[in-house]
């Protein structure tokens, strides 16, 4: 499973990009996140002549927050997970994006690649839809937005046009007296959702339902938004019965069978999770209500609050910066936030990528060592590592992504190896299992999971090493609840995870010196 | 040392990234791909290589029409059996017609995979579609044949009996008769499978490295196929990434091929195989249509039961009866069964064939049993835990024969158990009699939770032999090697600690190697839950031999009697006196007696260094300090558990998460604890995939809807639960060490356990494994039989 020849483009500049795209036409691909595209050439199920990597072109990272949420094209879902003022500005966002793959995926997925994307099943178009929200697109000399609602026309089809590119995505803010929520159920957690449904609903200071929509992932061949505020607004204030409106939902959607549910199963689950929604976002919105907001202030993400969950953000909604006015999106407070981390261009050694030909010149420092070699554009990382650099600890396991074997460090942060082109990443430091270790000093994860028996054959191992080294850097005192979530995305098919549950959490103590 | 949870040996390099697994190894090996089979079954009209021609790296393409010799015969039928009468394997390459999505057609070889992927991709094989059998009641229907040649598809037919089941179940006072469906299933580890071949001409020998779990049995029939002299061929195990099964069977297409190839082009050749070809090309497992009838008294005791079972044997059928005999002869698990009959028909369909996958064949048998046991106990208005009770082997009454025939052509005699303690033990550790309240305390929370259990009897530990090496070199440190291999089990841990034990000498003293035909060459290989079994006993055997020679040879420095030393602490001393004795190392110096001296230790063992007596040759026996041992086994050993659980269904989204799950296991001697613990985890977790998450779809013309692990739900972290365990002890006393397998145990009862589970939180009757929230979503909206 290796991605077909193609011919690989890093422009630096948007122009340069644009002018690839609109030589290339339908030829042509946008590399962003790789998170879908790859796993669809490692399976050669795609084979675009020509591969447009943006992860160079410098400003594409932008995230702004003015009367909502913009993200450029480099906006990864991490960084839009973690953000506190996304989460002030709209909180659906954060509550979609915990149900967006894995953590090591969403390290890398960008917000623009998922809409871009148009999977039916994918969460992030669904919050788009139901928020009203809008895409622009670029083009060579050209430029256009277009509403969330005309952007998706099929399973994986979109209104954008070859050569274009999608410049940014605008979610826009939640609204006094507004409350969200998205539930679904997928087989296994991280999984692409056999229903989901995204609600919002809005609230007037007397607790009556003015306004309440729904939009289902999964069961139709795009986001299908639906209307329910009839169904609260005949409800007395504070009791709406959403009832109704599921069932009306449930009517209004024809999902299709697969091998993992029936159409049946899915317009039930729909219905479920419509009801389910409803009443969480009916009492967000309660928490969150119409009143005045204090004075709004310009806000710069240093000078931000600490990142509040949902349940945070509901029991103190005074902490978050407040909400713009209703419908006075021109008059909002305006932050800009200046972003660091995710630029792909910055590191040691950086060397550009050598044009479009077969043969680029790759540079990472790996375990503090720089090293590089000439591989074809389409050398996956992991490949890389594996065979140009002879780093053979990090493992190859399905090359699409689902087992974690392959994570490594970039820049600190999990990625799947897999699902990474080495091109992409000239220029930046990579941790592999190899340099986890203090010379002959094992770490203490790697301590912890001889001592706690956490494995068995070994092979998912390396993956799992990488994952929990980044998770307890981060969160030297984690929870059970996010140990399990952080190695979430992790196959073993030997130990049954119990002993690395254990060691994770032992490897935390070891490292508090408690050991 | 023997019974500690000593840490395994192996650890250090695979934390470290210094594992050497299939692909670590041959960096500039030249890669192999394979074109496959698009269709489930179809008559090849040509194939044109033209098109692949020029790619660039491109080294050779080879079909059918290129090999020669026993290359070119079908691969061989593995484990022949009298009543397999219809035995089909496949060609290493297609000849002529193709029987399953994936079969492989074309072999390329180029300088990378991915320029050998490029090119298969533009080879175009012109096929003929013929119908396809998927689905083991289309193939019993017998409209459409998979070979022409088989009649009805059946490749064999098979009855056990004990006693006179039907005329017992006619007499009985109670019957009842149904039908139970498990769907295909699949080891899938981690690693997939992968060869690279070193063909030295000069020297005219091949070397082979294979993901395997047997290689002495891929080294004798790669030198069968390749026409080499056995010694000149080498095959290695490195570390394996997982097996559960899948990379016992050989030698593959793949795996004779890549040698082949490495020999005409005298090149290294490598191949990886990728996820994909994993799920297309290599085996899977469990399918099967089981037909119960049964008839039992008001106690809820068995009188009679009668089994009729559909096994879906794939394509073609290299590894024999095995899957469905073991099923077949492990219905009966705990039960003293009044009278039991089995037939399985063993069908061919256009599917990727059969071959065991950990538990082979045991789930269902347990499956089988177990919702029988539940039926029986709902039927009668009985505890489900009590009817089990009622029919337990008693623990006075083993050795027990349950009159039938094992895998390993033996009677079904078990060794030793204690069923009614593991039954209380069970019950203990879940809180069965307390669950009531539980449920009812649910319930007022609108919760719906259910609680189940299920036993199972393993044989493990078959034979036909395994052997051992134990060789204290001169420095004193020693080396260990069998010919069965690892994938994870903690083979160098467990035998060095036999060794340790055996021996007197620290574990850390102790490096074990297996799977590595160079240095030992007799083995059957690892399956069957047979490793510590037999490799154990053999290296305890042999380290036992070893023991008796150092004593020996130190007697004689010593000028003491044998009977009076000891080995500890590394010295062969008086016994219970520290420091009287000579360093093992010394021992293993003076045994081996020598003319030229190469260091000083190695003075003290030449002819004029140690009066010697002037009548007594210088060596008895022989040299160095060094035994091999075999064990052979009368029969298996075999070993028991019970697991229970409670679920939790959602009333809403027909989600299933089970709450708790525990164990009692009796392997009996415990040899590492820890590792036994790991392997139940490990077990455990394989068996909820199997019956919540896992299944091979297949659509009507033979495609696999879910090759990917997109589709295939292997589960996370987050979808299995925490495993509690309890230990009983009744050792074997088949052999030496008292020893009974482990590696299968934690999957065999898993499926029935849930199914019994979710039955009782849902009141709905489970006859079908795997069971998704949509399947529980349809049972409960079902329309009333
Ligand atoms: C194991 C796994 C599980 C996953 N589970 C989920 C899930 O549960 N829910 C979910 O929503 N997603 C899931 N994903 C997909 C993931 O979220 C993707 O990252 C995301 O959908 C695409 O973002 P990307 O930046 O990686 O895009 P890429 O993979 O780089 O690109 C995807 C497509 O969008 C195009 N594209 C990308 N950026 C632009 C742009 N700026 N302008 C125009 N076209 C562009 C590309 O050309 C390509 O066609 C999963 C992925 C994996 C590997
Ligand atoms: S996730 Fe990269 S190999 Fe499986
Ligand atoms: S230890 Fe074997 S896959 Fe995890």
């Amino acid at each position: 499973m290796k991605p077909p020849p193609f011919v690989y483009h890093a422009p630096a500049t948007l122009d340069e990009a644009l002018e690839t795209l609109a030589e290339a036409g339908p030829e042509g691909k946008i590399l962003a996140g790789g998170q879908s595209l790859i796993p669809l050439l490692n399976m050669r199920l795609a084979a675009p002549a020509h591969i447009v990597d943006i992860n160079r072109v410098a400003g594409l990272d932008t995230l702004r927050l003015d009367g909502g949420v913009t993200a450029g094209p480099l906006v990864r879902h991490s960084r839009a997970e973690r953000d506190p003022g996304v989460h002030a500005l709209q909180p659906l966002l954060r509550q979609a994006l915990r149900l967006v793959a894995h953590p090591v995926i969403r390290n890398r997925g960008t917000l623009a690649g998922s809409v871009a994307h148009a999977d039916p099943a994918a969460e992030i178009p669904a919050v788009l839809v139901l928020l009203d929200g809008t895409v622009e697109l670029v083009r060579r000399g050209g430029r256009r937005t277009v509403a969330a609602a005309d952007f998706f026309t099929g399973p994986l089809e979109s209104s954008a046009e070859p050569g274009e590119l999608v410049n940014s995505v605008f979610f826009p803010a939640l609204r006094p007296g507004t409350g969200t929520a998205f539930e679904e159920i997928a087989r296994r957690h991280g999984d692409f959702a056999l229903a989901g449904v995204a609600a919002r609903v809005t609230l007037d200071p007397g607790g009556h339902v003015t306004h309440a929509a729904v939009t289902c992932v999964g069961v139709g061949p795009v986001p299908i938004r639906l209307d329910v505020t009839e169904y609260g607004a005949a409800a007395p204030a504070g009791e709406p019965d959403w009832r109704h409106a599921a069932r009306a939902v449930q009517a209004a959607i024809a999902p299709e069978t697969d091998i993992h549910a029936t159409a049946d199963y899915r317009r039930h689950l729909t219905a479920v999770l419509t009801g389910r929604a409803l009443r969480a976002a009916t009492t967000r919105a309660r928490a969150h209500p119409a009143v005045p907001p204090p004075t709004p202030t310009s806000r710069r993400p240093g000078s931000a609050p600490p990142a509040a969950g949902p349940e945070a953000a509901l029991l103190r909604p005074a902490e978050g910066p407040p909400a713009p006015p209703a419908g006075a999106g021109g008059t909002l407070p305006h932050a800009e936030v200046s972003l660091h981390a995710g630029s792909e261009g910055a590191g040691p050694g950086a060397v550009a990528p050598g044009g479009t030909g077969e043969g680029h010149s790759v540079v990472v420092e790996v375990n503090g060592v720089v090293r590089g070699a000439r591989v074809p554009g389409r050398r996956l990382l992991s490949d890389f590592l594996r065979h140009d650099l002879r780093l053979t600890g990090t493992h190859v396991g399905c090359e699409h992504g689902v087992c974690g074997c392959c994570t490594v460090l970039l820049d600190g942060e999990p990625v799947r190896s897999c699902l990474t082109l080495a091109v992409t990443v000239t220029g930046r430091a990579i941790t592999t299992v190899e340099g986890l270790a203090d010379g002959e000093e094992m770490s203490p994860v790697q301590r912890a999971f001889a001592e706690c028996h956490a494995l068995q054959c070994g092979f998912c191992t390396p993956g799992f090493l990488c994952t929990a080294t980044a998770l307890l850097r981060d969160n030297p005192r984690p929870t059970e609840e996010e140990v399990l979530e952080g190695v979430s995305g992790n196959l073993c098919r030997c130990t049954g995870y119990q002993n690395i549950l254990r060691a994770v959490r032992r490897a935390a103590e070891l490292m508090a010196g408690e050991g | 040392m023997f019974g500690r949870p000593v840490r395994r040996k192996e650890d250090p390099r695979l934390l470290t990234g210094r594992g050497r697994f299939l692909d670590d190894l041959g960096h500039d090996a030249l890669a192999a791909a394979f074109v496959r089979s698009p269709h489930a079954h179809a008559r090849i009209t040509g194939i044109d290589v033209s098109g692949a021609l020029d790619v660039d790296g491109l080294v050779a393409i080879y079909t059918w029409e290129d090999l020669e010799g026993p290359v070119a015969e079908p691969l061989p039928l593995l484990i022949p059996h009298p009543e397999l009468t219809a035995g089909r394997t496949p060609y290493a390459l297609a000849r002529d017609v193709v029987r399953h999505v994936g079969e492989p057609v074309a072999m390329v070889v180029a300088r990378d995979r991915y320029l050998a992927e490029d090119a298969a991709g533009l080879v175009e094989v012109g096929y003929d579609p013929l119908p396809p059998v998927v689905g083991v009641e289309n193939a019993a229907a017998g409209e459409r044949l998979v070979h022409g040649d088989v009649p009805g598809n059946v490749a064999a037919r098979m009855t056990q009996e004990n006693g006179d089941a039907r005329a017992a179940i006619e007499a009985a006072p109670h019957t009842l008769a149904f039908r139970l469906d498990i769907e295909r299933s699949a080891s899938t580890p981690l690693e997939g499978r992968g060869v690279y071949a070193r063909w030295d001409a000069d020297d005219a020998s091949l070397r082979v490295y294979s993901s395997t779990q047997t290689s002495t049995s891929v080294r004798m029939a790669l030198a069968a196929k390749l026409g080499l002299p056995l010694p000149k061929v080498e095959v290695i195990a490195p570390d394996v990434g997982g097996g559960f099964g899948v990379k016992i069977m050989h030698p593959w297409p793949e795996e004779v091929l890549v040698p082949w190839a490495a020999m005409r082009l005298g090149r290294e050749v490598k191949w990886a195989e990728d996820r994909r070809e994993h799920f297309v090309a290599s085996a899977h497992e469990r399918a099967q249509v089981q037909y119960v009838r049964v008839g039992f008294d008001d106690a809820g005791r068995v009188l009679g039961l009668d089994v009729n079972i559909l096994h879906d044997n794939g394509a073609y059928i290299p590894y024999g009866l095995i899957v469905p005999i073991i099923t077949s002869t492990q219905v009966p698990g705990p039960y003293k069964i009044g009278a039991y009959r089995v037939e399985f028909t063993s069908l061919y369909t256009n599917t990727v064939i059969v071959t065991p996958y950990r538990g082979a064949g045991r789930p269902q048998a347990v499956f089988c049993m177990e919702r029988t046991m539940d039926r029986i106990a709902a039927h009668l208005g009985l505890d489900r835990a009590e009817v089990r009770e009622a029919n337990f082997i008693r623990p006075d009454e083993f050795p027990y024969d349950q009159g039938l025939t094992f895998q390993d052509g033996r009677p079904l005699i078990y060794d030793s158990g204690d069923y009614p303690e593991a039954l209380r033990m069970l019950k203990e550790l879940i809180g069965w009699d307390g669950f009531p309240e539980v449920k009812a305390a649910a319930a007022r929370e609108g919760r719906r939770l259910g609680i189940g259990l299920g036993c199972y009897v393993e044989g493990t530990g078959v034979g036909p032999y395994e052997g051992g090496h134990v060789h204290v070199t001169t420095d004193g440190r020693v080396h260990v090697s069998t010919g069965l291999t690892s994938q994870g089990q903690g083979h160098e841990t467990v035998f060095a600690q036999i060794v340790a034990e055996e021996l007197g000498v620290p574990v850390e003293d102790v490096t074990v190697v297996t799977g590595d035909t160079r240095r030992f060459a007799y083995a059957v290989g690892t399956f069957a839950s047979r490793a510590a079994v037999m490799s154990g006993n053999a290296i305890a055997l042999a380290a036992r031999e070893v023991r008796e020679k150092a004593l020996r040879v130190a007697a004689e420095a010593l000028e003491a009697d044998p009977r009076d030393l000891e080995i500890a602490g590394g010295e062969v001393r008086v016994a219970g006196v520290p420091g009287s004795g000579v360093p093992l190392a010394t021992v293993a110096v003076l045994a081996n007696p020598l003319r030229y001296a190469f260091d000083e230790e190695a003075a003290r063992a030449t002819q004029f260094a140690a009066p010697a007596s002037p009548d007594e040759p210088p060596l008895t026996g022989e040299p160095g300090l060094e035994a091999r041992g075999y064990y052979s086994p009368v029969r298996s050993t075999f070993a028991a558990g019970m697991h229970a659980a409670v679920v939790e269904t959602d009333q809403d989204t027909a989600e299933i998460r089970v709450l708790r799950y525990a164990v009692v296991h009796d392997c009996g001697r415990l040899i590492n604890p820890m590792i036994v613990e790991g392997q139940i985890h490990g077990g455990v977790a394989q068996g909820v995939a199997g019956a919540l998450y896992e299944r091979m779809a297949y659509d009507d013309h033979g495609q696999l809807l879910n090759a990917s692990f997109m589709d295939f739900l292997m589960p996370y972290a987050t979808e299995i639960p925490h495993v509690e365990t309890a230990h009983l002890e009744t050792p074997s006393p088949l052999n030496p060490l008292g020893v009974k397998g482990a590696g299968e145990a934690g999957v065999i009862p898993v499926s029935a356990v849930l199914a019994s589970a979710i039955e009782d939180a849902e009141d709905l009757p489970i006859t079908r494994m795997p069971l998704s929230p949509a399947d529980l979503h349809h049972l409960r909206h079902a329309p009333p039989p």
